[in-house]
């Protein structure tokens, strides 16, 4: 029973960091069709922002070394500026573009950033030592909880929440939510195009810095490949779970994270190699049974 | 034949045509020129082509995107390792049922059989797909990647697993992998213009219209991804014989991408543009590289810093994307105009 | 853009440069290195490219190979299979006669390949697989290292030397290196008679593996807490797994292969302790063998600190080459290879080196235990076996029963 406690919490902590990068991808997608494959460099970018640029193997900390509401302020700072210079300089001039078009631009980017990353911190992953006593578990009831875990879970429902006002009770929500269900008419009834793209860019990018802080606390780990298998499996999640619909995105996030745990837990040792044979079966099954994803959303008639 | 029917019939085939003249002629300079390394280049851009024309027949003709498309490529590679290994080689590195591990087939037949095999099970995870659409089949594709991919890196008795599967024989040249690339533009050339590649091209342009008009889109949409991945298949089995060794992880998402850019960048809506982008990518990739090692200019040699190459590839796809959004070619094939008549395009 | 890699580039442009002045020069013997100088693996050729050329250095100021001098010739792979061949072309067109390829078995395969093809010898700088050899690659190809089974077996023994007896495996089943690894481990573990409490996989990519730890514990309670842990994997998913178990309270020691050498990665998990990389010498100044600390000292002067011993491989690498060519009293190919064949316990730099014509990685290679205490790194042991783990091309599903006598 304490044994099957301890997993949920896993498996809730692991859907949680799937579905603030589902989310982040969701929005870019709602208010331009664009599935943005750069959002896991965004991600990558904000990790390395933590530590000096060098090719040595052992990093000294930069951002890292600022006490905490400063670290943060700082990564998002500079993952958000990233997310809004790449949204002004790559994805803005192909904006009415074909969706496979904007698609292939932020792959075209994602490879730019990751070699940028490459050529100034070298090939050798580095490790960033960032809040290590959020690595210590608490007893919850019988349960041994890393507060890191707790975090994640809580911090990504407070995002949510936070969103979710955002987009319904302020003018800049509700034109980036119309723009989202119809981003025509939205423009032909006066809402600021550039400024609902670039807004949303902001809080995704915010969002990715969210995760860079939350991965690189619990892993450590900074590479230049990092953001690659979280946005993958994020991207899968947005599409799982309805593809335009934020709350699918969240949906699906969770669903990838618990479906991977799930797996871990209850394939025999021999088969457990094998546990993303099984993810990708569950994402398969769901679409087929449900072509247009767990959440439906009410505008999507896409072409991509 | 008389004349006018001969230039008629080479004025219908003048895609093709033109275009695997223009590679041939490349294929020749270079094998009248120049050294091993430029000859393997441009082996490795044909090889491109292979895949880029496969990726087409179903991304260009049915506006439907895949990320699936590199497990065939990946299942021919395998396959035609397991056909074409020297049994003394399959003896300790694999352990196959008798009827490969005890024979050791000739590469032609063996690269048909490879490319099948990859449209075969094309066929068998295509009937339930092709009939989502849009995003969610692009998905579906790239999860049915996402298992052959896992499976494939821990299928230990068949594929070696994650490590690098040695000893498949060194064929595949500039001359062989040409003719494929010439069979694979003329197929691919044909399909498009038979009824099927015209109703499933209507679908694309107008999907309830098509639908109206009788178009079974699933069946259409099949029948393409079928086509197309013989020719991912047949591309991973020349890539297979051309560099020696395969590993699953070189199938993955770096040659998903790749390969979707090079179609986007040529112009994803014609097999012309298929073709210039696979080309045209692989060569500025190759003087990049050229740069990056240095070159001499007038006595002194200009070299760039280790990784500028990728930064400058990463450059030119961004700017093409932004000024010529519908590709280099913007959709056109390249063709030829023997008669006065006038043609639609 | 900072002075390392500027550094790289102006090194590149320089052998070139130099490649060109000499192309005439045919007295030299040319090694041609097809490694990685961009890209990930760039991280793992440089280190011992840098002891290869040091190597050269030293030869030649004594004399070179035969009286003619070694001149090196690099082409970058860049990290990728295709560019691995062309590089392999490259530096035969440039006249190498012998080669040397990347430090993995699946980045240099491709490399070796085409010498292999064309009847050259290659060497991978450490490559931890027999398939870069007879049994892969052919008959061409060797490699300076020991399968990543002697090293798990090597990690059993010394766990046994330590009084420990109760194991627990943890394989991240990405690549096969860590399964060889963990295997080896596994199989002299329960041959040695150690009890293994379970196994478990991760996969190098995974964000968290907090389910694993979860069933570490369960583990952990139902048949006593592991007293050995042996995590099969590298850097960065193995500095994310260990941050991870530490931080969860799990203190037992680990074991792992020459993939976590050196401690650069430790200060990802705070003032790590009892952990043992089984690896081929000591960066620390510390190794019992006076000529790698010797090694060290002047490699510090030339390049800076080292990260991990791999430079000692790249030395050995072109000192096997000279010992062959000079026994052979040619260059000639067919004729090295026979002599590389019978190499044993020819003193190398990394250590005595055994080759047979069938065996083309040293099984029996004694191997050096770094420990990390309180985030530093330091000397434990040194270790060699006489019956390692019978070499595996393929490994089975990792499961617990595995290898019961």
């Amino acid at each position: 029973m304490i044994g099957l406690l301890q997993h949920v919490v896993d498996a809730l902590a692991l859907g949680s960091l799937y579905a603030l990068t589902a989310l982040g991808i969701g929005l870019i997608f709602g208010v331009m069709r664009l599935i943005n494959f750069a959002h896991g460099d965004f991600i990558m970018i904000g990790a390395f922002s933590l530590v000096v640029p060098s090719s040595a193997a052992t990093s000294t900390l930069l951002i890292g070394a600022w006490p905490a509401p400063l670290m943060v302020g700082g990564v998002c700072f500079v993952v958000i500026a990233l997310a809004l210079a790449t949204e002004r300089l790559a994805f803005r001039p192909v904006r009415r573009a074909d969706p496979s078009v904007l698609l292939i631009t932020s792959f075209a980017l994602s490879f730019f950033l990751q070699h940028a990353v490459l050529a100034v911190h070298g090939g050798r992953a580095k490790s960033a030592n960032i809040w290590p006593h959020l690595m210590e578990p608490i007893l919850i009831g019988g349960v041994r909880v890393p507060q890191l875990q707790l975090i994640t879970i809580v911090v990504t429902l407070v995002l949510l929440v936070v969103l979710v006002v955002f987009l319904r009770r302020t003018p800049m929500g509700i034109a980036m939510r119309a723009a989202s269900e119809d981003f025509l008419t939205a423009r032909l009834l006066g809402i600021r195009a550039n400024r609902v793209i670039a807004t949303a860019f902001a809080i995704s990018g915010l969002l990715a810095a969210v995760v860079s802080l939350l991965y690189v606390a619990q892993t450590s780990v900074l590479s230049f490949h990092m953001g690659v298998p979280l946005v993958l499996f994020a991207f899968v999640a947005t599409v799982v779970g309805g593809m335009g619909s934020l709350t699918g995105a969240v949906v699906g996030g969770f669903v990838v994270g618990i479906g991977s745990v799930f797996f871990q837990v209850v394939l025999p040792a021999g088969w457990r190699s094998n546990r993303d044979v099984w993810v990708y079966a569950l994402v398969l099954l769901i679409l087929l049974l449900r072509p247009s994803g767990l959440v439906k959303s009410k505008s999507i008639e896409e072409k991509v | 034949m008389s004349g006018s029917r001969l230039r008629s019939l080479l004025e219908a085939y003048s895609t093709p045509v033109l275009l695997s003249s223009i590679l041939s002629l490349v294929v020749v300079v270079v094998w009248m020129n120049a050294s091993g390394v430029l000859a393997q280049t441009v082996t490795d851009a044909l090889i491109r082509v292979v895949l880029v024309v496969g990726l087409y027949i179903f991304v260009g003709n049915s506006g439907v995107l895949a990320f699936g498309h590199i497990a065939f490529t990946m299942i021919g590679a395998y396959a035609t390792a397991w056909l074409t290994l020297s049994t003394f080689k399959k003896s300790f590195a694999l352990q196959l049922p008798a009827i490969l591990a005890e024979h050791q087939y000739p590469v032609f037949p063996s690269a048909i059989a490879a490319s099948s095999l990859a449209a075969v099970v094309a066929l068998i995870v295509g009937i339930p797909i092709m009939r989502l659409s849009g995003i969610s089949a692009a998905i579906a594709t790239l999860a049915v990647l996402g298992m052959f991919h896992t499976f494939y890196n821990n299928w230990g008795p068949w594929t070696m697993g994650a490590a690098t599967l040695p000893g498949v024989p060194l064929y595949v040249d500039m001359w062989v992998a040409l003719g494929w690339v010439v069979f694979a533009i003329f197929v691919a050339f044909i399909y498009q213009r038979s009824r099927y590649g015209l109703a499933l091209r209507a679908t694309r342009e107008d999907e309830f219209g098509a639908r109206a008009a009788g178009i079974s889109i699933p069946r259409q949409r099949l029948i393409a991804f079928v086509i197309s991945a013989f020719f991912m298949g047949l591309g991973g089995v020349l890539q297979a014989h051309f560099l020696g060794s395969i590993a699953v992880k070189n199938f993955w998402l770096s040659l998903t991408f790749i390969s979707l850019a090079m179609l986007i960048i040529g112009g994803q809506r014609s097999l012309t543009g298929a073709v210039v982008g696979a080309s045209v990518i692989s060569a500025i990739t190759e003087v990049l590289r050229l740069v990056e090692n240095g070159i001499e200019v007038g006595g002194t040699t200009i070299s760039l810093p280790p990784g500028s190459q990728e930064l400058g590839i990463a450059l030119v796809m961004l700017l093409v994307l932004i000024f010529r959004p519908s590709g280099i070619t913007g959709g056109r094939e390249l063709r030829l105009r023997l008669s006065r008549r006038a043609r639609g395009a | 853009m900072n002075t390392n890699r500027l550094f790289a580039g102006f090194t590149a442009t320089a052998l070139a440069l130099a490649a060109y002045s000499h192309a005439r020069a045919a007295e030299d013997v040319v090694i041609g290195f097809a490694v990685a100088q961009s890209g990930w693996m760039e991280a793992y050729d440089g280190p011992p490219l840098k002891g290869a050329m040091m190597a050269i250095e030293e030869i030649n100021a004594a004399g070179g190979i035969l009286g003619h001098s070694i001149r090196a010739v690099v082409s970058d792979t860049k990290t990728d299979t295709v560019q691995g061949a062309k590089a392999a072309t490259e530096v035969i067109a440039k006249g190498a006669n012998f080669m040397v390829v990347s430090c993995d078995y699946d980045m240099g395969a491709p490399a070796a390949t085409v010498a292999n093809d064309k009847g050259m010898v290659a060497i991978s700088f450490c490559a931890s697989d027999a398939k870069m050899g007879v049994q892969g690659i052919g008959p061409y190809a060797f490699t300076m290292n020991t399968p990543g089974q002697t090293e798990g077996a090597i990690a059993a023994a010394y766990g046994w030397s330590k009084g420990w007896r109760k194991a627990y495996a943890l394989l991240d089943a990405s690549i096969e290196y860590n399964k060889s690894v963990c295997h080896g481990f596994l199989e002299y573990w329960k041959k040695l008679g150690g009890e293994v409490v379970g196994v478990d996989t991760f996969m190098q990519e995974d964000p968290s593996i907090a389910s694993q730890i979860t069933r570490y514990k369960q583990a952990a309670a139902a048949k006593g807490e592991p007293e050995i842990m042996a995590v099969c994997s590298y850097v960065p998913g193995a500095v994310s797994a260990i941050r991870q178990l530490r931080g969860a309270g799990i203190a037992a020691p680990i074991v792992s292969g020459d993939a976590m050498d050196g401690h650069y990665w430790a200060e990802g998990v705070p003032g790590l302790s009892h952990h043992y990389a089984v690896t081929f010498g000591s960066i620390y100044g510390d190794d019992p063998r006076a000529e790698v600390n010797d090694f060290f000292k002047r490699y510090r002067e030339k390049y800076g600190e080292p990260e991990t011993s791999f430079p000692l491989n790249g030395y050995s690498v072109v000192q096997a080459l000279k010992i062959a060519a000079e026994r052979a009293g040619s260059l000639d190919n067919a004729k090295v290879l026979a002599e590389l064949n019978k190499f044993k316990k020819e003193p190398l730099l990394w250590g005595p080196t055994t080759f047979e014509p069938q065996m083309h990685i040293d099984q029996f290679h004694p191997m050096t235990v770094i420990q990390i205490q309180d985030g530093k790194g330091s000397f434990a042991a040194s270790i060699g076996l006489d019956d390692p783990p019978k070499l595996q091309l393929i490994f089975p599903e990792f499961t617990a029963d595995l290898y019961e006598p």
